[in-house]
């Protein structure tokens, strides 16, 4: 048991119905959301709007915090927090920047690609694809490319934490997979790994490691093509940012 | 513009745009625009483009990048600069771009490094013409 004794009797508190308890949580906890915030500023957003969003992060925090997990709040609540204002970003990029037909064409787009690759045993080509779907070439692209930046608009963010709700820290930066020692120049692969949740974890060493391709990968996995690619982008991005943030992530 | 030339000038297209992460997407839809070209399933293209993406993360030796593309007979090349650093040399960038694509080379110019990355391809029938 790791959380904090007064933060425990105020959970206690709160759990049985006292909401001022919460109250004191949030007011207690909002300069870390303040803080993380800031590392947001200047991209677009103003910092009030991003401060707030990350208030909803930490009263999600509170509400799922389980003290019997051993962790301290901090480290529950500042991926959870970390997560609500990347949500926001890329929701207020999908909804600000993306026309409504790319965004149905992109959409559409995934399910052809699904289809046609059942259909053909492999990946279609843009060809391909723009003969099914009556798109130009240069749409079929532009298509995947809106599906693609929809989602990985929020990976150049600095803190690399991925945007896993119910991820804490140790989860996120936790020990890398056994078992790379062997694998040349892999230290560096290694560290960034650790950054990833499980699923991405995955998905970056059957496509790096043991050089599945996409379609096999998502196939293996059960998702489609376009997420195995839009994973990939967000798994590396994500590990950028853990070998270039590692300092930053000390200091929060 | 300071890129060299790829050997083979046929179908050849440059983009110059700023070395931001706001701009990359120029870059990666030139390139899907070009593999178009080419018999290549889609998870190809993505690979290439996660490759070039892998790239423009590092840091250049210039305000602007720099992408010089060729649909040439025996596949797509793209060359991608001017870098710091040389990119081959670092093993987290070779082991992210090796699966991706073909072949990745690199030239060393006075304004930086330049990457070369290659994708062998059939060429799509009735296009480029």
């Amino acid at each position: 048991m790791t959380a904090e004794p007064a933060l425990l009797q105020q959970l206690e508190a709160y759990r049985a119905g006292d909401e001022s308890a919460r109250e004191q949580i949030v007011e207690q906890y909002m300069p870390l959301v303040r803080k993380i915030a800031s590392r947001y500023a200047g991209r677009g957003e103003p910092l009030e709007d991003l401060v707030q969003v990350g208030s909803i992060g930490l009263v999600l925090a509170i509400e799922r915090f389980d003290v019997d997990r051993g962790v301290k709040f901090t480290t529950y609540a500042v991926p959870t927090i970390v997560g609500e204002i990347q949500r926001h970003f890329r929701d207020r990029a999908w909804a600000v920047h993306v026309p409504r037909r790319m965004k149905e064409l992109s959409l559409r787009l995934a399910r052809t690609i699904e289809s046609a690759t059942a259909d053909l045993g492999r990946a279609p080509t843009i060809a391909e694809l723009a003969a099914d779907t009556g798109l130009e070439d240069e749409e079929v692209v532009e298509a995947l490319e809106t599906y693609n930046a929809y989602s990985t608009r929020s990976l150049s963010q600095p803190l690399g934490l991925g945007d896993s709700e119910d991820g804490t820290v140790e989860d996120l930066f936790g020990a890398p997979e056994p078992g790379y020692d062997e694998v040349e120049h892999g230290a560096l692969l290694e560290t960034g790994l650790a950054a990833l949740d499980e699923r991405e974890r995955e998905i970056v060493e059957l496509r790096f490691f043991e050089g599945l391709t996409q379609s096999e990968i998502a196939a293996r996995v059960g998702i489609s093509q376009m997420h195995v690619s839009r994973l990939l982008r967000r798994s590396l991005a994500t590990m950028r940012g853990r070998l270039e943030g590692a300092a930053t992530e000390q200091g929060l | 513009m300071n890129a060299p030339e790829l050997s083979d000038p046929d179908e050849r297209v440059i983009v110059e745009f700023p070395a931001t992460a706001g701009y990359r997407g120029v870059g990666r839809l030139v390139l899907g625009g070009l593999s178009a070209r080419f018999e290549l399933p889609v998870d190809r293209v993505e690979d290439l483009l996660l490759a070039l993406e892998s790239l423009l993360n590092q840091e250049l030796a210039a305000d602007t990048a720099t992408l010089e593309a060729v649909a040439a007979p025996e596949g797509l090349r793209a060359r991608v600069g001017p870098f710091m650093r040389s990119q081959v040399e670092d093993a987290a960038v070779t082991r992210v771009l090796h699966p991706l694509v073909d072949d990745v080379t690199e030239q060393g110019g006075q304004d930086g490094y330049w990457v070369e990355l290659g994708v062998s391809a059939e060429r799509t029938a009735g296009v480029g013409g």
